[in-house]
Protein backbone atom coordinates (compact mmCIF):
# COMPACT_ATOMS: atom_id res chain seq x y z
CA UNK A 1 0.00 0.00 0.00
CA UNK A 2 0.84 3.73 -0.32
CA UNK A 3 2.59 3.30 -3.71
CA UNK A 4 2.92 6.54 -4.92
CA UNK A 5 0.86 6.69 -8.26
CA UNK A 6 1.00 10.12 -10.04
CA UNK A 7 4.41 11.13 -10.02
CA UNK A 8 2.87 15.00 -9.09
CA UNK A 9 2.26 13.96 -5.76
CA UNK A 10 3.52 15.63 -2.73
CA UNK A 11 6.47 14.02 -0.98
CA UNK A 12 4.87 13.93 2.28
CA UNK A 13 5.94 11.15 4.08
CA UNK A 14 3.96 8.28 4.21
CA UNK A 15 2.99 8.44 7.91
CA UNK A 16 0.98 5.76 9.14
CA UNK A 17 -2.41 7.39 9.11
CA UNK A 18 -4.14 4.49 10.18
CA UNK A 19 -4.20 2.66 7.14
CA UNK A 20 -5.55 5.68 5.44
CA UNK A 21 -2.94 5.62 2.89
CA UNK A 22 -1.67 8.94 1.40
CA UNK A 23 -2.99 8.72 -2.21
CA UNK A 24 -6.47 7.93 -0.50
CA UNK A 25 -6.01 10.97 1.50
CA UNK A 26 -5.38 13.40 -1.25
CA UNK A 27 -8.01 12.24 -2.73
CA UNK A 28 -10.63 12.38 0.30
CA UNK A 29 -9.68 15.79 1.55
CA UNK A 30 -9.86 17.41 -1.92
CA UNK A 31 -13.40 16.82 -1.07
CA UNK A 32 -13.87 18.83 1.94
CA UNK A 33 -13.87 23.28 1.74
CA UNK A 34 -10.80 24.97 2.77
CA UNK A 35 -12.45 26.28 6.37
CA UNK A 36 -12.86 22.49 7.10
CA UNK A 37 -9.63 21.09 6.31
CA UNK A 38 -7.74 23.98 8.40
CA UNK A 39 -9.55 22.38 10.98
CA UNK A 40 -8.73 18.82 10.37
CA UNK A 41 -5.33 19.84 10.21
CA UNK A 42 -5.61 18.90 14.04
CA UNK A 43 -5.78 15.39 13.07
CA UNK A 44 -2.19 14.59 13.12
CA UNK A 45 1.09 15.78 11.62
CA UNK A 46 0.73 13.98 8.33
CA UNK A 47 -2.96 15.41 7.85
CA UNK A 48 -1.35 19.07 8.31
CA UNK A 49 1.35 18.69 5.94
CA UNK A 50 -0.47 17.13 3.36
CA UNK A 51 -3.38 20.63 3.54
CA UNK A 52 -0.41 22.87 3.48
CA UNK A 53 1.64 21.12 0.87
CA UNK A 54 1.40 23.41 -2.37
CA UNK A 55 0.47 20.76 -4.90
CA UNK A 56 -2.45 19.54 -2.62
CA UNK A 57 -2.97 23.47 -2.07
CA UNK A 58 -3.02 24.32 -5.96
CA UNK A 59 -4.87 21.10 -6.47
CA UNK A 60 -7.71 22.24 -3.88
CA UNK A 61 -8.23 25.58 -5.31
CA UNK A 62 -8.79 24.66 -8.92
CA UNK A 63 -11.32 22.30 -7.58
CA UNK A 64 -13.22 24.82 -5.23
CA UNK A 65 -13.20 27.83 -7.13
CA UNK A 66 -14.00 31.02 -4.84
CA UNK A 67 -14.92 34.29 -5.28
CA UNK A 68 -14.87 37.68 -2.70
CA UNK A 69 -16.92 40.43 -2.72
CA UNK A 70 -18.24 42.77 0.24
CA UNK A 71 -21.56 41.78 1.85
CA UNK A 72 -23.58 44.98 3.11
CA UNK A 73 -26.30 44.14 6.39
CA UNK A 74 -27.74 46.78 8.05
CA UNK A 75 -25.30 45.91 11.39
CA UNK A 76 -22.32 44.83 9.73
CA UNK A 77 -20.21 44.77 6.53
CA UNK A 78 -17.58 42.48 5.54
CA UNK A 79 -15.24 40.73 3.18
CA UNK A 80 -16.35 37.67 2.09
CA UNK A 81 -14.84 34.67 0.61
CA UNK A 82 -17.82 32.65 -1.06
CA UNK A 83 -17.62 29.18 -3.10
CA UNK A 84 -19.85 28.88 -6.11
CA UNK A 85 -22.74 26.91 -4.06
CA UNK A 86 -22.78 29.91 -1.77
CA UNK A 87 -21.22 28.61 1.26
CA UNK A 88 -19.31 31.28 3.39
CA UNK A 89 -15.86 30.01 3.60
CA UNK A 90 -14.40 32.88 5.39
CA UNK A 91 -15.18 36.54 6.06
CA UNK A 92 -13.42 39.29 7.38
CA UNK A 93 -15.04 42.35 9.00
CA UNK A 94 -14.72 45.68 8.08
CA UNK A 95 -14.08 49.05 9.93
CA UNK A 96 -16.00 51.11 8.25
CA UNK A 97 -18.53 51.82 4.71
CA UNK A 98 -16.58 51.54 1.57
CA UNK A 99 -17.63 52.50 -1.89
CA UNK A 100 -15.56 49.90 -3.53
CA UNK A 101 -12.77 46.89 -3.69
CA UNK A 102 -10.46 45.43 -5.74
CA UNK A 103 -9.13 41.79 -5.40
CA UNK A 104 -5.62 40.75 -6.57
CA UNK A 105 -4.31 37.22 -5.14
CA UNK A 106 -4.96 37.33 -1.20
CA UNK A 107 -5.04 41.11 -1.12
CA UNK A 108 -7.91 43.16 -1.32
CA UNK A 109 -8.35 46.97 -1.71
CA UNK A 110 -10.69 48.63 -0.43
CA UNK A 111 -12.08 52.01 -0.90
CA UNK A 112 -14.18 54.00 2.45
CA UNK A 113 -16.78 56.03 2.13
CA UNK A 114 -15.75 59.17 4.50
CA UNK A 115 -12.68 61.24 3.39
CA UNK A 116 -10.86 61.31 6.82
CA UNK A 117 -10.76 56.92 5.83
CA UNK A 118 -9.91 56.56 2.73
CA UNK A 119 -9.17 53.62 1.97
CA UNK A 120 -7.13 49.96 2.96
CA UNK A 121 -5.51 47.52 1.94
CA UNK A 122 -6.54 43.53 3.36
CA UNK A 123 -4.60 40.52 3.35
CA UNK A 124 -7.30 38.02 3.00
CA UNK A 125 -5.04 35.15 4.34
CA UNK A 126 -3.58 36.26 7.55
CA UNK A 127 -7.47 37.80 8.05
CA UNK A 128 -5.19 41.52 8.84
CA UNK A 129 -5.12 45.25 7.57
CA UNK A 130 -1.70 45.61 5.91
CA UNK A 131 -1.51 49.32 5.26
CA UNK A 132 -4.12 52.11 5.46
CA UNK A 133 -4.18 54.56 1.68
CA UNK A 134 -4.29 57.85 2.33
CA UNK A 135 -3.13 60.33 -0.99
CA UNK A 136 -2.41 64.37 -0.75
CA UNK A 137 -1.34 66.16 -3.33
CA UNK A 138 -1.42 69.90 -4.51
CA UNK A 139 -4.01 69.88 -7.11
CA UNK A 140 -6.87 71.69 -5.49
CA UNK A 141 -10.85 71.06 -6.92
CA UNK A 142 -13.57 68.83 -5.85
CA UNK A 143 -13.27 64.99 -6.70
CA UNK A 144 -15.18 63.36 -9.01
CA UNK A 145 -14.33 59.76 -8.55
CA UNK A 146 -15.85 58.10 -5.26
CA UNK A 147 -13.26 54.90 -5.50
CA UNK A 148 -9.97 56.03 -6.65
CA UNK A 149 -7.99 52.98 -5.41
CA UNK A 150 -7.03 50.23 -7.76
CA UNK A 151 -5.01 47.06 -6.39
CA UNK A 152 -2.42 45.44 -8.57
CA UNK A 153 0.12 42.87 -8.26
CA UNK A 154 3.21 42.94 -9.88
CA UNK A 155 3.68 39.56 -10.96
CA UNK A 156 7.59 40.19 -12.05
CA UNK A 157 8.57 41.18 -9.10
CA UNK A 158 6.08 39.77 -6.58
CA UNK A 159 5.10 43.69 -5.22
CA UNK A 160 1.56 45.05 -5.00
CA UNK A 161 1.25 48.10 -6.02
CA UNK A 162 -1.71 50.93 -5.27
CA UNK A 163 -2.47 52.86 -8.47
CA UNK A 164 -4.67 56.38 -7.70
CA UNK A 165 -6.93 57.93 -9.74
CA UNK A 166 -9.51 61.13 -9.64
CA UNK A 167 -10.82 63.77 -11.60
CA UNK A 168 -10.94 67.13 -10.04
CA UNK A 169 -13.02 70.16 -11.14
CA UNK A 170 -11.23 73.17 -10.95
CA UNK A 171 -12.25 76.61 -10.95
CA UNK A 172 -9.59 79.07 -12.21
CA UNK A 173 -10.31 82.98 -10.85
CA UNK A 174 -11.21 85.22 -13.71
CA UNK A 175 -12.33 82.21 -16.13
CA UNK A 176 -15.69 80.97 -17.14
CA UNK A 177 -17.07 77.19 -15.70
CA UNK A 178 -14.44 74.10 -14.20
CA UNK A 179 -11.28 73.26 -15.37
CA UNK A 180 -10.96 68.78 -15.28
CA UNK A 181 -7.93 67.64 -14.10
CA UNK A 182 -6.86 64.30 -14.04
CA UNK A 183 -4.70 63.35 -11.19
CA UNK A 184 -2.81 60.11 -11.28
CA UNK A 185 -0.07 58.12 -8.89
CA UNK A 186 0.91 54.80 -7.76
CA UNK A 187 2.97 53.91 -4.38
CA UNK A 188 4.34 50.30 -3.76
CA UNK A 189 3.10 48.50 -0.81
CA UNK A 190 4.99 46.71 1.78
CA UNK A 191 8.67 46.91 3.25
CA UNK A 192 10.50 48.69 0.38
CA UNK A 193 11.45 51.91 2.37
CA UNK A 194 9.78 54.40 0.86
CA UNK A 195 6.19 52.23 1.32
CA UNK A 196 3.50 54.89 1.31
CA UNK A 197 5.23 57.24 -0.47
CA UNK A 198 3.05 58.50 -4.26
CA UNK A 199 4.56 58.85 -7.22
CA UNK A 200 2.86 61.08 -9.42
CA UNK A 201 2.37 59.67 -13.00
CA UNK A 202 1.17 61.92 -15.94
CA UNK A 203 -2.39 61.62 -16.66
CA UNK A 204 -3.05 60.50 -20.25
CA UNK A 205 -7.06 61.37 -20.49
CA UNK A 206 -10.06 61.10 -18.42
CA UNK A 207 -10.02 56.98 -17.08
CA UNK A 208 -12.77 55.56 -16.04
CA UNK A 209 -12.60 54.67 -12.08
CA UNK A 210 -15.79 52.36 -11.65
CA UNK A 211 -15.36 49.00 -10.63
CA UNK A 212 -16.18 47.06 -13.47
CA UNK A 213 -14.36 49.75 -16.22
CA UNK A 214 -11.14 49.25 -15.15
CA UNK A 215 -8.71 46.37 -14.07
CA UNK A 216 -5.24 44.86 -13.83
CA UNK A 217 -4.53 42.16 -15.56
CA UNK A 218 -0.92 40.35 -15.08
CA UNK A 219 0.74 43.86 -13.54
CA UNK A 220 -0.86 45.72 -16.03
CA UNK A 221 -3.77 48.16 -15.17
CA UNK A 222 -6.42 48.83 -18.18
CA UNK A 223 -8.99 51.63 -17.97
CA UNK A 224 -12.16 52.72 -20.32
CA UNK A 225 -11.62 56.25 -20.87
CA UNK A 226 -14.42 58.79 -20.63
CA UNK A 227 -15.90 61.92 -21.62
CA UNK A 228 -16.19 64.13 -18.90
CA UNK A 229 -19.81 65.31 -18.08
CA UNK A 230 -18.19 68.80 -16.41
CA UNK A 231 -14.92 70.81 -17.43
CA UNK A 232 -14.64 72.98 -20.43
CA UNK A 233 -11.70 72.51 -21.53
CA UNK A 234 -11.85 68.70 -22.68
CA UNK A 235 -10.75 67.75 -25.95
CA UNK A 236 -11.90 64.16 -25.95
CA UNK A 237 -15.21 64.78 -27.69
CA UNK A 238 -13.71 62.09 -29.96
CA UNK A 239 -13.37 58.83 -27.94
CA UNK A 240 -14.42 55.86 -28.66
CA UNK A 241 -16.64 54.20 -26.13
CA UNK A 242 -14.27 50.97 -25.67
CA UNK A 243 -10.80 52.54 -25.89
CA UNK A 244 -8.65 52.01 -23.16
CA UNK A 245 -6.13 53.33 -21.22
CA UNK A 246 -2.94 50.74 -20.52
CA UNK A 247 -0.41 51.87 -17.75
CA UNK A 248 1.84 49.14 -17.31
CA UNK A 249 2.60 48.96 -13.16
CA UNK A 250 6.19 47.03 -13.46
CA UNK A 251 7.29 50.22 -14.98
CA UNK A 252 5.12 52.30 -14.13
CA UNK A 253 4.30 54.04 -17.51
CA UNK A 254 1.48 54.27 -19.74
CA UNK A 255 1.26 52.70 -22.79
CA UNK A 256 2.02 55.43 -25.55
CA UNK A 257 -1.15 54.72 -27.03
CA UNK A 258 -4.55 53.82 -26.06
CA UNK A 259 -5.75 50.43 -27.02
CA UNK A 260 -8.30 50.32 -29.65
CA UNK A 261 -11.50 47.95 -28.41
CA UNK A 262 -12.92 45.29 -30.36
CA UNK A 263 -16.18 47.23 -31.20
CA UNK A 264 -14.67 50.58 -32.49
CA UNK A 265 -13.75 49.23 -35.81
CA UNK A 266 -17.37 47.78 -35.98
CA UNK A 267 -19.33 51.25 -34.80
CA UNK A 268 -17.38 53.16 -36.80
CA UNK A 269 -19.15 56.00 -39.05
CA UNK A 270 -21.64 58.86 -37.84
CA UNK A 271 -21.71 60.90 -35.35
CA UNK A 272 -18.52 59.81 -32.84
CA UNK A 273 -20.37 61.32 -29.81
CA UNK A 274 -23.64 59.80 -30.17
CA UNK A 275 -22.24 56.57 -31.10
CA UNK A 276 -19.93 57.03 -27.75
CA UNK A 277 -23.17 57.78 -25.98
CA UNK A 278 -24.81 54.74 -27.46
CA UNK A 279 -23.12 52.06 -26.24
CA UNK A 280 -20.07 53.56 -23.29
CA UNK A 281 -22.25 52.72 -20.39
CA UNK A 282 -22.51 49.31 -22.23
CA UNK A 283 -19.29 48.00 -21.78
CA UNK A 284 -17.14 46.49 -19.21
CA UNK A 285 -13.38 45.18 -18.35
CA UNK A 286 -13.04 41.64 -16.96
CA UNK A 287 -10.10 39.66 -16.39
CA UNK A 288 -11.00 35.78 -17.02
CA UNK A 289 -8.31 33.34 -17.94
CA UNK A 290 -5.23 35.46 -17.84
CA UNK A 291 -6.34 37.68 -20.23
CA UNK A 292 -7.97 41.50 -20.49
CA UNK A 293 -12.00 40.67 -21.71
CA UNK A 294 -14.35 43.52 -22.52
CA UNK A 295 -17.73 43.04 -21.51
CA UNK A 296 -20.52 44.03 -24.06
CA UNK A 297 -23.93 44.56 -23.22
CA UNK A 298 -24.91 44.50 -26.27
CA UNK A 299 -29.18 45.43 -26.52
CA UNK A 300 -29.26 44.71 -30.32
CA UNK A 301 -30.97 41.60 -31.95
CA UNK A 302 -32.75 40.55 -28.93
CA UNK A 303 -29.71 41.35 -26.75
CA UNK A 304 -26.92 39.49 -25.66
CA UNK A 305 -23.46 39.81 -23.04
CA UNK A 306 -20.53 39.68 -26.32
CA UNK A 307 -17.24 38.31 -24.63
CA UNK A 308 -14.17 39.71 -26.30
CA UNK A 309 -11.09 38.44 -24.89
CA UNK A 310 -7.38 40.25 -25.86
CA UNK A 311 -5.46 37.17 -27.28
CA UNK A 312 -2.76 39.08 -28.76
CA UNK A 313 -1.32 42.57 -28.02
CA UNK A 314 -4.21 43.58 -30.58
CA UNK A 315 -6.18 41.31 -31.24
CA UNK A 316 -9.41 40.70 -29.94
CA UNK A 317 -11.63 37.71 -29.90
CA UNK A 318 -14.95 37.35 -29.54
CA UNK A 319 -15.49 33.75 -27.83
CA UNK A 320 -18.69 34.23 -26.50
CA UNK A 321 -21.74 35.48 -26.98
CA UNK A 322 -24.35 34.96 -24.25
CA UNK A 323 -27.76 34.60 -24.83
CA UNK A 324 -30.61 35.52 -22.09
CA UNK A 325 -32.11 32.28 -20.92
CA UNK A 326 -35.71 34.62 -20.63
CA UNK A 327 -35.40 38.01 -21.88
CA UNK A 328 -33.00 40.67 -22.87
CA UNK A 329 -32.51 42.59 -20.06
CA UNK A 330 -31.93 39.82 -17.46
CA UNK A 331 -28.43 39.71 -18.61
CA UNK A 332 -28.20 44.01 -17.93
CA UNK A 333 -26.69 43.16 -14.44
CA UNK A 334 -24.96 40.28 -15.10
CA UNK A 335 -21.06 40.21 -14.99
CA UNK A 336 -18.66 37.03 -16.08
CA UNK A 337 -16.27 35.69 -13.56
CA UNK A 338 -14.35 32.97 -14.61
CA UNK A 339 -13.64 30.18 -17.20
CA UNK A 340 -14.49 26.81 -15.62
CA UNK A 341 -12.21 24.30 -17.24
CA UNK A 342 -14.83 22.54 -19.14
CA UNK A 343 -15.96 25.55 -21.26
CA UNK A 344 -18.93 26.89 -18.73
CA UNK A 345 -18.88 30.29 -17.99
CA UNK A 346 -19.36 30.84 -14.01
CA UNK A 347 -21.76 34.34 -14.14
CA UNK A 348 -22.75 37.02 -11.63
CA UNK A 349 -26.14 38.41 -11.75
CA UNK A 350 -26.10 41.67 -9.04
CA UNK A 351 -29.86 42.13 -10.03
CA UNK A 352 -30.70 39.20 -8.34
CA UNK A 353 -27.81 37.77 -6.07
CA UNK A 354 -27.64 34.66 -8.54
CA UNK A 355 -24.10 33.00 -9.25
CA UNK A 356 -24.78 30.92 -12.79
CA UNK A 357 -23.17 29.26 -15.06
CA UNK A 358 -23.73 29.05 -18.72
CA UNK A 359 -22.55 26.49 -20.94
CA UNK A 360 -22.09 28.15 -24.75
CA UNK A 361 -21.95 24.77 -26.38
CA UNK A 362 -25.56 24.35 -26.07
CA UNK A 363 -26.65 27.89 -24.93
CA UNK A 364 -28.08 26.42 -21.61
CA UNK A 365 -28.25 27.62 -18.06
CA UNK A 366 -28.30 26.32 -14.61
CA UNK A 367 -27.97 28.62 -11.52
CA UNK A 368 -25.19 27.80 -8.59
CA UNK A 369 -26.65 29.46 -5.84
CA UNK A 370 -28.92 32.20 -4.71
CA UNK A 371 -27.01 33.91 -2.24
CA UNK A 372 -28.36 36.17 0.37
CA UNK A 373 -28.90 39.92 -0.70
CA UNK A 374 -26.47 42.73 -0.61
CA UNK A 375 -23.02 40.99 -1.91
CA UNK A 376 -21.28 43.69 -3.83
CA UNK A 377 -17.95 44.23 -6.41
CA UNK A 378 -17.93 40.40 -6.89
CA UNK A 379 -14.86 39.60 -8.03
CA UNK A 380 -13.00 35.59 -8.37
CA UNK A 381 -10.35 35.25 -5.40
CA UNK A 382 -7.15 34.33 -6.72
CA UNK A 383 -5.13 33.79 -3.71
CA UNK A 384 -5.17 30.24 -1.75
CA UNK A 385 -6.64 29.62 1.69
CA UNK A 386 -4.48 26.79 2.98
CA UNK A 387 -1.14 28.06 1.26
CA UNK A 388 -0.81 31.65 1.78
CA UNK A 389 1.26 33.53 -0.50
CA UNK A 390 0.65 30.64 -3.22
CA UNK A 391 0.44 31.96 -6.71
CA UNK A 392 -2.50 30.62 -8.86
CA UNK B 1 -31.59 4.78 -34.47
CA UNK B 2 -29.41 2.77 -37.36
CA UNK B 3 -27.74 5.35 -39.56
CA UNK B 4 -25.54 5.35 -42.47
CA UNK B 5 -21.54 4.36 -41.26
CA UNK B 6 -23.07 2.13 -38.09
CA UNK B 7 -20.52 -0.40 -39.52
CA UNK B 8 -17.48 1.33 -37.36
CA UNK B 9 -19.31 1.95 -34.68
CA UNK B 10 -20.37 -1.80 -34.18
CA UNK B 11 -16.51 -2.99 -34.96
CA UNK B 12 -15.61 -0.14 -32.26
CA UNK B 13 -18.41 -1.84 -29.63
CA UNK B 14 -17.42 -5.34 -30.26
CA UNK B 15 -14.10 -4.54 -29.74
CA UNK B 16 -12.64 -6.61 -26.48
CA UNK B 17 -9.41 -5.43 -24.58
CA UNK B 18 -7.38 -7.57 -22.72
CA UNK B 19 -6.68 -6.20 -18.85
CA UNK B 20 -4.20 -7.86 -16.55
CA UNK B 21 -4.16 -7.70 -13.33
CA UNK B 22 -0.93 -7.44 -10.44
CA UNK B 23 -1.56 -11.45 -10.09
CA UNK B 24 -1.50 -12.10 -13.67
CA UNK B 25 -5.55 -12.74 -13.74
CA UNK B 26 -6.49 -11.72 -17.33
CA UNK B 27 -9.58 -10.06 -18.01
CA UNK B 28 -11.79 -9.52 -21.22
CA UNK B 29 -13.72 -6.42 -21.16
CA UNK B 30 -15.54 -4.67 -24.16
CA UNK B 31 -13.78 -1.68 -25.20
CA UNK B 32 -16.73 0.67 -24.40
CA UNK B 33 -16.01 -0.56 -20.94
CA UNK B 34 -13.01 -0.31 -20.86
CA UNK B 35 -12.45 3.55 -22.00
CA UNK B 36 -14.49 4.98 -18.48
CA UNK B 37 -10.70 4.50 -17.84
CA UNK B 38 -9.14 7.60 -19.12
CA UNK B 39 -5.84 5.96 -18.63
CA UNK B 40 -6.84 2.71 -20.77
CA UNK B 41 -8.60 5.05 -23.37
CA UNK B 42 -5.01 6.78 -23.65
CA UNK B 43 -3.32 3.65 -23.98
CA UNK B 44 -5.72 2.27 -26.81
CA UNK B 45 -5.35 5.64 -28.66
CA UNK B 46 -1.40 5.19 -28.55
CA UNK B 47 -2.10 1.58 -30.10
CA UNK B 48 -0.20 -0.08 -27.42
CA UNK B 49 -2.84 -2.18 -26.06
CA UNK B 50 -2.05 -5.59 -28.28
CA UNK B 51 -1.32 -8.41 -26.13
CA UNK B 52 -2.66 -6.93 -23.10
CA UNK B 53 -2.76 -3.97 -20.65
CA UNK B 54 -1.03 -5.17 -17.63
CA UNK B 55 -2.32 -3.07 -14.54
CA UNK B 56 0.53 -3.69 -11.86
CA UNK B 57 -1.05 -1.58 -9.24
CA UNK B 58 -4.33 -3.52 -9.34
CA UNK B 59 -4.96 -6.98 -7.73
CA UNK B 60 -7.71 -9.30 -9.87
CA UNK B 61 -9.91 -8.86 -6.69
CA UNK B 62 -10.04 -4.89 -7.16
CA UNK B 63 -9.77 -5.55 -11.13
CA UNK B 64 -12.82 -7.74 -11.08
CA UNK B 65 -15.18 -4.33 -8.75
CA UNK B 66 -13.58 -2.07 -10.92
CA UNK B 67 -15.06 -3.62 -14.28
CA UNK B 68 -18.41 -4.96 -12.18
CA UNK B 69 -18.70 -0.95 -12.06
CA UNK B 70 -17.44 0.37 -15.13
CA UNK B 71 -19.95 -2.25 -17.21
CA UNK B 72 -22.92 -1.08 -15.25
CA UNK B 73 -21.84 2.55 -16.23
CA UNK B 74 -20.98 2.25 -19.42
CA UNK B 75 -24.37 0.85 -20.48
CA UNK B 76 -25.35 4.28 -18.48
CA UNK B 77 -23.39 6.24 -20.21
CA UNK B 78 -24.63 4.45 -24.06
CA UNK B 79 -28.19 5.14 -23.04
CA UNK B 80 -27.30 8.93 -22.34
CA UNK B 81 -25.71 9.21 -24.97
CA UNK B 82 -29.44 8.04 -26.99
CA UNK B 83 -31.30 10.14 -25.43
CA UNK B 84 -29.79 12.87 -25.52
CA UNK B 85 -29.71 12.89 -29.16
CA UNK B 86 -33.35 12.11 -29.39
CA UNK B 87 -36.42 14.37 -28.75
CA UNK B 88 -36.79 13.93 -24.80
CA UNK B 89 -40.17 13.39 -24.85
CA UNK B 90 -41.98 11.83 -21.40
CA UNK B 91 -41.53 8.28 -22.02
CA UNK B 92 -37.85 8.73 -22.68
CA UNK B 93 -37.74 11.01 -18.91
CA UNK B 94 -39.57 8.20 -17.38
CA UNK B 95 -36.73 5.43 -18.86
CA UNK B 96 -34.25 7.83 -17.85
CA UNK B 97 -35.23 8.15 -14.51
CA UNK B 98 -35.91 4.50 -13.71
CA UNK B 99 -32.70 3.92 -14.99
CA UNK B 100 -30.82 6.39 -12.55
CA UNK B 101 -32.33 5.34 -9.98
CA UNK B 102 -31.28 1.90 -10.66
CA UNK B 103 -27.67 2.65 -11.16
CA UNK B 104 -28.18 4.89 -7.60
CA UNK B 105 -29.11 1.81 -6.31
CA UNK B 106 -26.01 -0.48 -7.98
CA UNK B 107 -23.77 2.46 -6.63
CA UNK B 108 -25.11 2.14 -3.00
CA UNK B 109 -24.41 -1.76 -3.01
CA UNK B 110 -21.41 -1.18 -4.81
CA UNK B 111 -19.73 0.53 -1.81
CA UNK B 112 -21.08 -1.96 0.93
CA UNK B 113 -17.47 -3.25 1.18
CA UNK B 114 -15.21 -3.40 3.90
CA UNK B 115 -12.40 -0.59 4.52
CA UNK B 116 -9.79 -1.84 3.17
CA UNK B 117 -11.14 -2.66 -0.14
CA UNK B 118 -12.59 0.66 -0.43
CA UNK B 119 -9.32 2.11 -0.35
CA UNK B 120 -7.70 0.30 -3.03
CA UNK B 121 -10.75 0.60 -5.12
CA UNK B 122 -9.57 4.71 -4.72
CA UNK B 123 -6.38 3.76 -5.56
CA UNK B 124 -7.59 1.88 -8.61
CA UNK B 125 -9.87 4.52 -9.61
CA UNK B 126 -7.11 6.98 -8.81
CA UNK B 127 -4.52 5.56 -11.22
CA UNK B 128 -7.09 4.49 -13.84
CA UNK B 129 -8.62 7.79 -13.69
CA UNK B 130 -12.18 6.72 -13.94
CA UNK B 131 -13.33 9.90 -12.27
CA UNK B 132 -17.08 8.31 -11.54
CA UNK B 133 -15.55 5.76 -9.26
CA UNK B 134 -12.96 7.98 -7.68
CA UNK B 135 -15.85 10.12 -7.06
CA UNK B 136 -18.06 8.02 -5.77
CA UNK B 137 -15.45 6.04 -2.81
CA UNK B 138 -13.83 9.37 -2.03
CA UNK B 139 -17.21 10.62 -1.16
CA UNK B 140 -17.77 7.64 0.99
CA UNK B 141 -14.93 8.63 2.63
CA UNK B 142 -15.57 11.89 2.90
CA UNK B 143 -19.16 11.26 4.69
CA UNK B 144 -17.40 9.40 7.77
CA UNK B 145 -14.83 12.13 8.25
CA UNK B 146 -17.03 14.97 8.06
CA UNK B 147 -19.17 16.89 11.03
CA UNK B 148 -16.42 14.65 12.99
CA UNK B 149 -13.86 16.11 15.79
CA UNK B 150 -10.38 15.61 15.44
CA UNK B 151 -10.45 13.09 18.38
CA UNK B 152 -12.77 10.63 17.03
CA UNK B 153 -11.24 10.31 13.33
CA UNK B 154 -8.65 9.79 15.25
CA UNK B 155 -10.28 6.90 16.84
CA UNK B 156 -12.36 6.11 13.88
CA UNK B 157 -8.95 5.45 11.74
CA UNK B 158 -6.69 4.65 14.47
CA UNK B 159 -4.41 7.37 13.68
CA UNK B 160 -2.12 8.39 16.85
CA UNK B 161 -1.82 12.08 17.35
CA UNK B 162 1.44 13.34 17.18
CA UNK B 163 0.97 16.82 16.80
CA UNK B 164 2.36 18.45 19.81
CA UNK B 165 0.64 21.42 22.05
CA UNK B 166 2.72 23.82 21.05
CA UNK B 167 1.85 23.00 17.41
CA UNK B 168 -1.66 22.36 18.09
CA UNK B 169 -1.73 26.28 19.52
CA UNK B 170 0.33 27.34 16.61
CA UNK B 171 -2.65 25.65 13.74
CA UNK B 172 -5.18 27.21 15.68
CA UNK B 173 -3.51 30.70 15.63
CA UNK B 174 -2.35 30.23 12.02
CA UNK B 175 -5.74 29.88 11.12
CA UNK B 176 -8.08 31.19 14.10
CA UNK B 177 -10.39 32.13 11.14
CA UNK B 178 -11.87 28.66 10.56
CA UNK B 179 -11.84 28.06 14.50
CA UNK B 180 -14.52 30.74 14.82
Amino acid sequence: MGTVLRRNKPAVALADSGGLPTDVLFEVLLRFPANVLCRLRLVCRSWRSLTSDPIFARAHASRHPLVTAIHFSVSSQEVRVVDLSGNIVKRMPLAQANYAMTTQLDMVCVTGVFIQNPGSVLDLAAGEAVTALSFRDDVRGTSEVISPFLLGHVPSTGEYKVFYSDARAVTVYGEEGVHAVQVCSVTTLGDSGDGGRWRAKPAPAQIASSTRERVVVVGVAYFLLSIRCTGNNNPANNVEPDAIAVFDLAAEEWRPASLQGPLSSRLAGGNQKLVYEEHRHNIQLAAMDGCLVTVHHNHRQNGSMDLWFLVDKELWNKLYSIRSATHCYALRTSYPLLLLDDGRIVIWDEGVDVLRVYDPRINKWADLATLEKYYVFMNMYQGNLLCPGLPG
Amino acid sequence: MASAGSGDEKAAAAAMITLISSDNEKFEVTEATATLSQTIRHMIEDGCTDGGVPLPNVTSKILARVIEYCKKHATAAAGEEGSSSSFSDAAFLEVDRAFLEELEEFDDAFLEVDRATLFDLILAANYLDIKGLLNLTCQKVADSVKGKTPEQIREMYNIVNDLTPEEEAEIRRETQWAFE
